[in-house]
């Protein structure tokens, strides 16, 4: 009987191509992946880095007008009016608005920390003492009309 | 009959030699971008505990007024950096009848290659006898 050879069973051409293509394939996603989560990472870094950077400025930004106010305010108590004379020299200063309270006046000013946030601070110089008190020194978005309200139902029919 | 035995085993050998030589270069590429990958989180990572340093100072700064006491403390309370940071500091002063203005700036390097650099200031009343509430 003229039967046809059996095959070897060994590995056949074609499949070590295949499992290699298999392989880098797989260590190719890895690696992409692994570099992209390791940039997100950079990138987000670089971010709070940069706005921390901003933040210590605009902070720094906000002593300085409270150095000059507290001097202001240091040479007003030797005036006769201390209200008046705290409030024309603080007038050279740009941004900061005065108003008198009990005691004191109240000085608010604002510095911007980047395109969209600011430092708020509000603070009062007493005319008996020369402590001042901080009342507000806080971090806020520029404005909060400019953000759209959320669209939910009023209550009416 | 041996030269038709002989054929197969000489594919499958070339097609080896093949493989192992595609596998060799892509194997080498992507060896260097799991490099960089690793060069990135390294890089991230120093960015990363310097920011929370330079925030510590910035805020024990911000009540002491004064550098070398700031950094004694935070080296207290939050410990050492890498010991392949290098931190440089610049203070400057300005007094006034009022108070003292000190800005801090520090310079993190490592290497020679700087990782960040920042500012942070105080006012103190009365050249240093805080007297603020």
């Amino acid at each position: 009987m003229n039967r046809p050879k059996q095959k070897n069973a060994g590995i056949g051409v074609g499949y070590v191509t295949i499992m290699i293509i298999f392989a880098t394939l797989c260590l190719t996603v890895f690696a992409v992946l692994s570099f992209h989560a390791a940039g997100s990472n950079d990138a987000l870094n670089d971010r709070a880095g940069e706005y921390l950077k901003e933040y210590y400025e605009a902070d720094t930004r906000a002593k300085e007008i409270l150095c000059r106010l507290d001097e202001i305010a240091d040479s007003s108590r030797n005036s006769l009016f201390f209200a008046e004379s705290f409030e024309e020299g603080a007038g050279e200063i740009e941004g900061v608005s005065v108003k008198n309270v009990n005691g004191g006046i109240s000085a608010e000013y604002s510095v911007a920390i980047n395109e969209r946030q600011n430092i708020f601070v509000s603070i009062t110089f007493f005319e008996t003492n020369k402590e001042y008190q901080i009342n507000v020194w806080q971090t806020g978005t520029n404005s909060f009309e400019d953000e759209p309200g959320l669209n939910v139902w009023d209550g009416t029919f | 009959m041996n030269i038709s035995n002989k054929r197969p085993l000489n594919l499958f050998f070339i097609e080896i030699i093949i493989a192992l030589l595609f596998f060799s270069i892509s194997g080498a590429v992507i060896l260097s971008v799991f490099a960089g990958a690793d060069r990135r989180s390294h890089k991230s990572e120093l960015l990363e505990s310097v920011m929370v340093y330079s925030q510590s100072i910035a805020e024990v700064y911000a009540v002491s007024g004064n550098a070398d006491e700031t950094l004694k403390t935070v080296e207290k309370e939050c410990g050492r950096l890498d010991e392949s940071i290098e931190l440089s500091k610049f203070e400057e002063k300005t007094e006034n009848t009022a108070g003292t203005l000190s800005k801090l700036t520090l310079r993190f390097t490592e290497d020679g290659e700087e990782i960040y650099k920042f500012t942070c200031s105080a006012y103190i009343q009365n050249g240093g006898n805080n007297e603020q509430t």
